[in-house]
């Protein structure tokens, strides 16, 4: 009898849980052991730059060609997170019908809608906020590449001597200090403003909105539906004003990291296959039993 | 809310988000350099952290002069520019090269390419030359004309009375010049970052003969009997005839080598970005004392009090150190008040010593003065660029 009152405990759902919580102690540990300062340099920032550095020496001494590869290193690191995101938004897309029934089944009723739509997600595997990790890993990085460039490209003397306490001295690349800092017409270490200087802010607006609209995720709502567009628009022209305000070598990585983020996109658009439409079927007729969570647990089934 | 209104509210959290960001970059913004500075028996001359500069009584510590007589707020809204002042005076950009005293007035380079010459005592100026790029390494001037290197690769000689250039064209390297050249009777030597040390004619500014070393040079070289000492970022210091420009010796020192070296009692004294301060025989680099640990990164290049040297770290701290003996005593701040004392900040510009007095430059825009008798008491004054 009092088995049947308990509450069932998801053990994976805990697992989770307290590995979460373990993680979040353990780094504030750490920030309160060394100081934020120690860590983000440590962590983030040093190994950023002597990635770079390291790039630069062995692949040619060309910048450009240094922030391209590290580009490609950074997305194939994230490419996990990238693949769950495109298949949280192709699922997302193809239950936006059911989401529709749902909301018109519940108009009057919120807390029930909400109840249904988590079922829902629950039950195709689909996370909503996974997407947003990726955000979260992409941006520290955006910060730590933007210090790097403007760090390992030394405009100033400040910034040089920066550079010589951020390099690990077990490498011995001392001898390309200082970087060449010129491609094209462009001074990557300081914004660019000479008279070319529209070209950068359009191509990474330009590459962004193309990365946008590949990666937009659906909506049913006509309210979420409309912000998604105007972040669509908005947020390629904030980076292009951005772009003339920062090193036009954070720029170049706008538009390489955009160019790659889209050719992956186009990629993992392909490999990933599409909802089930019999799966989806059987979700929108209630018969959600049989739908499984995700694909380790199939194969549990089918050893079973 | 409708979906006007929405989206109004997003453009104005994106404006918002684009301003602030803004508010972080360096366009239109005072380039702030480290304080550097200069002293003579009659003026502390000081190049400050907000683009003004100063002349200091060196008793009181009370301006003499300064310019622009009024800087607007740094902090004013960046995309609107405006760091002028009634009398359309511009701050300066930053200037990294300590002053340099002439006969003609107070020689400043600064990073915008401008050198500019300053009334010793009124603070009258006018601008004798503009570079195509930086001037950090601060100006020789040697019987009425300045030498300098700039971030434009090339080596300027410029007549201080006319502004004219003195050689039919710049020197020009191979990459930036962030060192201050150093002038004998018939050379102008050059430290750049094309990893050689140049001797120039110095009437015609013809190459005479180039050292090429594994690294950058960015600090600048010493002269001393006939010998030309470099510091690199190699780790290693340079020992090259003046003449012919052979290599007499080299000796590793295991950092990098930013600021300027002074030689005294035949030893080359020589501080590194890793915090050490080398002590180098002139005759074969020798060691004359194990190296000296100041704890803390140096920037801050070595200068000499009376059989004293005094360096500062990039943690705030000025040293002085025994030349015979490496041993060093804490001249600033005192043990009690570390992290307490108003001058906080790093020190990264070499100091300037008259007498038994040392002055200090911070980047957070601080100048003290320091007496040297007595290692670990407070500042004589404090002159702050806010003020």
């Amino acid at each position: 009898m009092e088995n049947a009152t308990r509450p069932q405990v998801d053990r994976r759902q805990l697992r989770k849980s307290i590995l979460t919580w373990l993680g979040v102690g353990a780094v504030l540990v750490l920030v309160f052991t060394f100081g934020w300062n120690t860590i983000w340099s440590e962590v983030i920032l040093r190994p950023i730059a002597n990635a770079l550095l390291i790039l630069y020496t062995y692949l040619g001494r060309s910048f450009v060609i240094a922030i391209g590869v590290l580009t490609v290193i950074l997305r194939a690191l994230t490419l996990p997170l990238a693949i769950r995101q495109t298949r949280t938004t192709k699922r997302m897309a193809a239950i936006q019908p059911a989401m529709a029934k749902l909301q018109k089944k519940y108009a009057g009723n919120n807390e029930k809608l909400v109840q249904e739509q988590q079922k829902l997600y629950k039950e195709l595997g689909v996370n909503p906020m996974s997407g947003c990790l990726l955000q979260l890993i992409q941006f520290p990085i955006w910060i730590g590449l933007y210090q790097s460039i403007t760090l390992i490209l030394a405009d100033t003397p400040v910034e040089l001597m920066k550079l010589g306490q951020t390099m690990y001295h077990l490498a011995s690349y001392t001898p390309i200090v200082p970087l060449q800092s010129k491609f094209l017409w462009l001074n990557l270490a300081v914004p660019d403003s000479s008279s070319y200087m529209y070209i950068m802010p359009i191509l990474v607006g330009g590459t962004m909105y193309l990365q946008q609209k590949l990666m937009a995720q659906p909506s049913t709502d006509p309210q979420t539906s409309s912000m998604n567009n105007s972040m669509q628009i908005m947020m390629p022209l904030m980076f292009a004003y951005l772009t003339t305000q920062f090193a036009s070598g954070l720029a170049l990585y706008f538009v390489i990291s955009n160019i790659i983020g889209v050719l992956m996109q186009l990629v993992i658009d392909r490999l990933e296959k599409p909802v089930d439409p019999e799966k989806l079927a059987q979700l929108t007729q209630g018969n959600n039993e049989e739908v499984s969570h995700g694909r380790k647990r199939q194969r549990r089934k089918k050893k079973r | 809310m409708n979906k006007r209104q929405r989206r109004v509210v997003i453009l104005l959290s994106v404006l918002a988000v684009v301003f602030l960001l803004s508010g972080c970059t360096s366009r239109n913004v005072v380039n702030v350099g480290w304080t550097s500075v200069t002293a003579t028996e009659d003026a502390v001359y000081s190049a400050m952290a907000d683009g003004t500069m100063a002349a200091i009584d060196p008793e009181s510590g009370q301006s003499i002069w300064y310019y622009p007589v009024e800087v607007a707020s740094s902090s004013g809204f960046s995309l609107f520019g405006g760091n002028d002042d009634e009398t359309g005076d511009s701050a300066l950009q930053a200037v990294y090269g300590s002053p340099t005293v002439t006969d003609m007035g107070i020689l400043v380079g600064a990073f915008d390419g401008q050198v500019y010459l300053f009334d010793a005592v009124t603070g009258d100026y006018s601008v004798i030359y503009t570079a195509e790029a930086a001037v950090v390494g601060g100006i020789a001037y040697q019987d009425g004309v300045a030498y300098f290197g700039s971030s434009d690769n090339k080596v300027y000689a410029v007549d201080v009375a006319t502004s004219d250039l003195v050689w039919g064209a710049p020197f020009e390297s191979a990459d930036i010049i962030w060192s201050r050249p150093v002038v004998d009777d018939t050379h102008v030597y050059v430290a750049a970052m094309d990893h050689n040390v140049y001797a120039l004619d110095l009437a015609t500014g013809a190459e005479d003969w180039r050292y090429e070393a594994e690294s950058a040079f960015q600090a600048t070289p010493v002269l001393y009997n006939g010998v030309v000492y470099a510091g690199c970022l190699d780790k290693y210091v340079y020992a090259l005839d003046a003449i012919t420009g052979e290599l007499l010796w080299e000796q590793p020192v295991d950092g990098w080598v930013l600021g300027a070296m002074v030689v005294y009692d035949d030893y080359v004294y020589v501080a590194t970005l890793d915090g050490m301060v080398h002590s180098l025989s002139v005759t074969d680099g020798s060691a004359r004392w194990e190296p000296t640990a100041l704890g803390a990164d140096t920037q801050s290049g070595v200068v000499r009090n009376e059989g004293h040297l005094v360096v500062a770290t990039s943690s705030g701290e000025v040293w002085s150190i025994d030349p015979e003996t490496g041993a060093k005593v804490r001249l600033y701040p005192d043990v009690g008040e570390i992290g307490e004392t108003a001058a906080t900040g790093s020190v990264l510009s070499t100091p300037a010593v008259v007498g038994d007095k040392a002055y200090v430059g911070t980047t957070t825009g601080y100048l003290f003065a320091l007496d040297l008798s007595e290692p670990g008491s407070t500042e004589l004054w404090l002159y702050s660029a806010a003020n």
